[in-house]
């Protein structure tokens, strides 16, 4: 049961070549950098493009065979696609977009208008109802866009970074609506992002991709606590501090990453090695920010400017300017407390247990 | 419309150099198709008119006109719209050939159009040996009219058409074929919607094109009151006996063509509006 697939493809520079299963009731998070293949592997599995090889089936259904010369169109597929930014039809109202798969798959018209109403009514869309695409706003869009992808309960949903276009509320709004479809939802679903916290909060499986290939395997959240990569760590929005294992005080290592000499702990699986290359991973949710240099033992400190602030709706991501960057989680109400913008001097510090060094 | 808007900010309109040639040019290009049948407006009278339509030379004449334009539009839909799909989404070799020999009749002149064609359909011509034993003779018949109007008129429906088909954008039926909808089904349901305006303004231009057509017809199909005499063809053997009656035919024609551009227009606009 599920989604099984394996598939390779050639687009302009990138060959993609990855494999991916998706249990039923298991939302599947595909992440990756942009170019990393991820649109591409999509529109495979939704039909819209042919793999160069490989094999799609789900539910034991084969939708793509390269060698038994299978290749299923998309409207034969049992699939549901919403596209990044939407991409509603223009010339209907959002009922006729709703209802149009249920039209085109000629449901009968009282049975396709009572899954229509439902639709309507679980994506809070029945006040606009008879609205035209061009009058929705972008979170209202998305929303229509989710009601028409799902209004024939598709044994594979495909989302193509359902959140990225969308200012950081109505992000918030369509997250929570997303959660709970994904929630309800008896079969399989695939969800493009290079948003961890899309990822964390939506998925129960990740696959991350890089350069076409599968780099990581693993749920949203081991990938957060134990990238096998920096690629995996920064997408998994993790400060990945490359360095050397210096010194050993008990429990405490010192790495030299960079500028910084950070003070961490021993990772249980792969402790690193006194004088040989180490990682330090630690949490932006575990860096704390100040105005003053912040006291305390077995604290690690850095002195550094602000580089970047980017919000995602929820906390605010601040970037420091120093070697290599690290990145911050505040609040909001931090966030203005301490005058957090670009170009502001401050002191970041974060304690050694929760800093965890890898071999 | 800049002026509505400059009102709307709350600006005062001003006339500047800008505005000063775009209005010059307005009014120097409505002066120019104005004037002109304004004057041929001038020398007919009612009576004239009058006169003219009940000459059972000229409803002939009209009568043909309008059945083999309404003939050759119904073909260059059926012909130009998957030709127009083909130039705007297809990727096959001779793709740019195609646009080109499609586009040749624009720049050709019409005579040398049914000059063209009546060697090819004639007895001795290939395409008029391909069908002799199917008794058909294509010269000099109502069939040759529609073959001059097409002709002469479909390159500026496929052109319209396949301009239109190239601003769709394609993702909107990606989604439309994950939606269980057949390539069929989602140009009906899809495509054909959104390139609506495309397709009314080719067929208002090759229609009016069809409906003027004159030196391809004379030359392929002749001048038979009744068969293949169109409006056009009629007024120029009327102007070399009977130059009045003439003109009351070309302003019957200019009323007819104005009259069919404004319901295309109205049509568009209560389409919009809706």
């Amino acid at each position: 049961m599920g989604l099984d697939c394996a598939v390779s493809a050639r687009t302009g520079t990138l060959e993609l070549d990855a494999a991916l299963t998706a249990q039923p009731a298991r939302p599947v998070a595909l992440i990756g950098s942009n170019g990393a293949g991820k649109t591409t592997l999509l529109r495979c599995l939704a039909g819209l493009r042919s793999p160069d090889a490989g094999r799609i089936s789900v539910d034991g259904d084969t939708w793509f065979d390269s060698e038994r010369g299978v290749d299923r169109p998309a409207h034969r597929r049992d699939v549901g696609l919403v596209p990044q930014h939407g991409v509603l039809f223009p010339h209907l109202d959002v009922t006729a977009n709703v209802a149009y798969g249920l039209r085109a798959a000629r449901l009968p018209r009282d049975q396709a208008r009572r899954r229509t109403g439902d639709a309507l009514e679980r994506f809070g869309l029945v006040a606009l109802a008879r609205r035209r695409p061009d009058t929705l706003s972008g979170g209202e869009r998305q929303r229509v866009a989710l009601a028409r992808a799902t209004v024939l309960d598709p044994a594979l949903l495909l989302l193509d970074e359902p959140l990225s276009a969308l200012d950081a509320a109505s992000r918030a709004a369509v997250r929570g609506s997303l959660r709970e479809l994904l929630r309800s939802r008896q079969a399989c679903t695939v969800l493009v992002t290079h948003d961890a916290r899309d990822a964390l909060e939506l998925a129960a499986d990740g696959v991350v991709l890089e350069a076409g290939r599968v780099v990581q395997e693993g749920s949203p959240a081991e990938l957060a606590q134990r990238p096998r990569s920096a690629p995996v760590a920064g997408l998994m929005g993790q400060n990945w501090l490359p360095g050397t294992a210096t010194s050993r005080e008990g429990e405490v290592w010192t790495v030299a990453a960079g500028d910084l000499q950070v003070l961490a702990v021993a990772d249980d699986a792969e402790p690193p090695a006194l004088g040989a290359p180490a990682y330090v991973l630690v949490d932006p949710r575990d860096v704390t920010l100040h105005r003053e240099r912040p006291e305390g033992s077995a604290q690690n400190a850095v002195h550094a400017q602000v580089a970047g602030v980017v919000d995602v709706g929820g906390p605010l991501r601040v970037t420091l300017d120093c070697r290599p960057p690290l990145v911050v989680e505040i609040t909001r109400r931090a966030a203005a407390a301490l005058e957090v913008v670009p170009g502001a001097t401050v002191w970041a510090s974060f304690k050694a247990t929760a800093a965890r060094a890898f071999s | 419309m800049s002026a509505a808007r400059a009102h709307a900010r709350g600006g005062a309109w001003r006339l500047t150099p800008t505005r000063l040639l775009i209005a010059l040019a307005c009014a120097l290009a409505a002066g120019f198709v104005a004037i002109p049948l304004i004057v041929l407006a001038t020398h007919t009278s009612p009576s004239a008119l009058a006169a003219a339509l009940s000459d059972p030379v000229v409803l002939d004449a009209l009568r043909v006109s309008v059945v083999t334009t309404a003939v050759s539009l119904v073909a260059i839909v059926l012909v130009g719209t998957p030709l127009a799909v083909a130039l705007a989404r297809g990727r096959f070799p001779g793709r740019t050939v195609l646009d080109a020999l499609v586009g040749l009749p624009l720049v050709l002149p019409p005579v040398v159009a049914g000059l063209a064609l009546l060697l090819a359909f004639s007895r001795s011509g290939p395409l008029g040996t391909a069908l002799q034993p199917f008794g058909i003779r294509v010269p000099l018949t109502a069939a040759a009219v529609v073959l001059a109007q097409c002709f002469v008129a479909g390159p500026f429906y496929v052109y319209a058409v396949a301009a239109g088909l190239s601003g769709v954008d394609t993702s909107v039926e990606e989604v439309a074929r994950t939606l269980r909808a057949s390539p069929w089904h989602v140009f009906r349901t899809v495509t054909l919607p959104l390139i609506r305006p495309a397709l009314a303004y080719g067929l208002v231009l090759s229609g009016a094109r069809a409906l003027g057509e004159f030196g391809a017809t004379i030359t392929v199909a002749g001048n038979l009151q009744g068969r293949t005499q169109t409006m056009p063809t009629a007024i120029y053997i009327a102007f070399e006996r009977d130059p009045d009656g003439a003109v009351a035919l070309a302003v019957i024609l200019a009323v007819v063509s104005f009259v069919l551009l404004l319901a295309v227009r109205g049509l568009r606009l209560a389409r919009a509006a809706v």
